[in-house]
């Protein structure tokens, strides 16, 4: 150990901050080396100076006139007193902010999961997020109920895709597009589309529902809640998509297609 | 031999770690002012000689004195009686006066007023008194050389007289950190008194 890393430690120990072992070293290394004695005297010198400067008196004027100030600025200006719940601790600070900061990113994380989330699921978040957060959308229409208010044919025509009977429909229209779902049933009804305020209209039209299952039990009768888009021609509107079937409606009862193979290829 | 001047953390001479309910502080803070008065007097050598070997000047530490134990009042309500108060002042004290140092950016210099308390204090003999009054001089300059950190350590452990720990929590640094300030100041203050002697002698 050279004596310049000595010096350090001759600087700690003159105030008394070195652990007894290196206190013990630097004792053996002091009665060695000359420079390092010298070294050490000249800081406990300069220790000794600066002690004497605590030794000077305080002036009892300047103490009488540090409180006779600090009472005559409380006189004249009242200076308020900070109280606690008026400025908290630092670490209450701290610890609001970091909640604080924490609470905005988890908004945003909650609000990033919501815009990619399904409709179904942003349905169910909607009602956990704050109102501020959820976007706002426009005014739902007001659902549109269909109503089978008879059937005009006794039974439906049931194609199934890829049966001998679509198979031949598609090949007679190629300019028609085939069925695409696992199959259809098609029959033309009285269909009453009204609104949940007002009847809209009462008209035949030809359901056709996507997906070959029976129809509801009773088969006169389909009351759904729809939001349906836009009506508009032709003729075919699709009023709803669900996750059983598809209802289409035909709007103008000239236009029904009576049962043949013909029809159904046309209308599809 | 080196003979420590202040012994390692247990025998500080001013322990603020020391937990005493001071019940003039629980006077004062009812807002009686004359106990603040007195919560003053009991602090106030603290606060002045602490600020005045800090800043040097008595005019200074007059002010800075002031605008401790105004913030003193202000902060009544937020203080713990359970916890030294003296740790409280130590640690406003040193940061006023590293404000203040800021401002008024003035050499720490001993005054008039310091050299005439000097020459009645250490009686009728002037040729001790001017020899005094050089070396005051020599080591308020020598503080001027430190860094802030470096000087409030050292006026705060060798000086006050406060343990190591005791400073660390005063500054808001580690112990660790007190050692290496305190370290560093020591040094400085030895070579510049070095070379204050030999630009003396010449």
């Amino acid at each position: 150990m050279s004596c310049e890393s000595w010096k350090d430690s001759i600087a700690l120990e003159v105030g008394g901050n070195l652990a007894m072992e290196e206190a013990a070293a630097l004792a053996h290394h002091l009665r060695e080396c000359v420079a390092c004695r010298r070294y050490a005297d000249e800081i406990a010198a300069s220790q000794q100076a600066l002690q004497r400067l605590r030794q000077r008196p305080l002036d009892t004027a300047s103490l009488d006139r540090i409180r006779a100030g600090v009472l005559q600025r409380i006189a004249d200006g009242k200076p308020d007193r900070v109280r606690w719940w008026r400025r908290p601790p630092k670490t209450v600070q701290r610890l609001a902010l970091a909640a604080s900061v924490m609470l905005v990113l988890a908004s945003l994380w909650q609000l990033r999961r919501f815009r990619e989330s399904a409709p179904e699921a942003r349905q169910r978040d909607a009602r956990l997020l704050p109102s501020a957060l959820v976007t706002p959308q426009a005014p739902a229409p007001p659902p549109l109920i269909v109503k089978e208010i008879a059937p005009a044919l006794p039974s439906p025509t049931v194609l199934e895709k890829h049966s001998p009977v679509a198979a031949r429909e598609a090949q007679a229209h190629k300019d028609h597009s085939t069925p695409r779902d696992g199959g259809f049933r098609r029959r033309p009804a009285l269909i009453e589309l009204s609104s949940s305020d007002e009847p809209l209209e009462t008209s035949p039209g030809l359901v056709v529902l996507s997906e070959a299952r029976p129809l509801p039990s009773p088969p006169g009768s389909i009351l759904m809640d729809l939001t349906v888009p836009a009506v508009e021609k032709p003729a075919l509107r699709r009023l709803s998509d669900s996750n059983d079937y598809t209802i289409y409606w035909l709007d103008d009862p000239a236009d029904t297609p009576e049962e043949t193979e013909d029809a159904d290829t046309k209308i599809l | 031999m080196i003979s420590p001047a202040v012994s390692m953390e247990s025998d500080s001479a001013a322990d603020t770690s020391k937990s005493v309910v001071e019940p003039v502080l629980l006077r004062a803070r009812a807002g009686d002012l004359d106990a603040f008065e007195d919560l003053m007097r009991n602090h106030q050598r603290l606060v002045f000689g602490t600020a005045r070997c800090l800043l040097g000047g008595a005019g200074e530490a007059e002010d800075a004195a002031q605008e401790v134990f105004l913030r003193l009042y202000q902060h009544l309500d937020r203080l713990d009686p359970a916890r030294p108060l003296a740790a409280w002042l130590y640690r406003v004290t040193v940061n006023v006066c590293r404000s203040f140092g800021r401002w008024h950016r003035s050499r720490p210099t001993v005054s008039l007023g310091d050299a005439a308390d000097r020459l009645l204090a250490t009686g009728s003999d002037p040729a001790v008194a001017a020899e005094l009054e050089q070396e005051q001089q020599m080591v308020a300059r020598g503080l001027e050389t430190l860094t802030h950190k470096e000087r409030a350590a050292m006026v705060l452990h060798d000086l006050e007289g406060l343990s190591v720990r005791d400073v660390a929590e005063a500054l808001e640094v580690s112990e660790g950190t007190v050692r290496t300030h305190l370290c560093r100041a020591r040094q400085k203050m030895r070579a510049f008194r070095e070379r204050w002697h030999r630009r003396k002698r010449r």
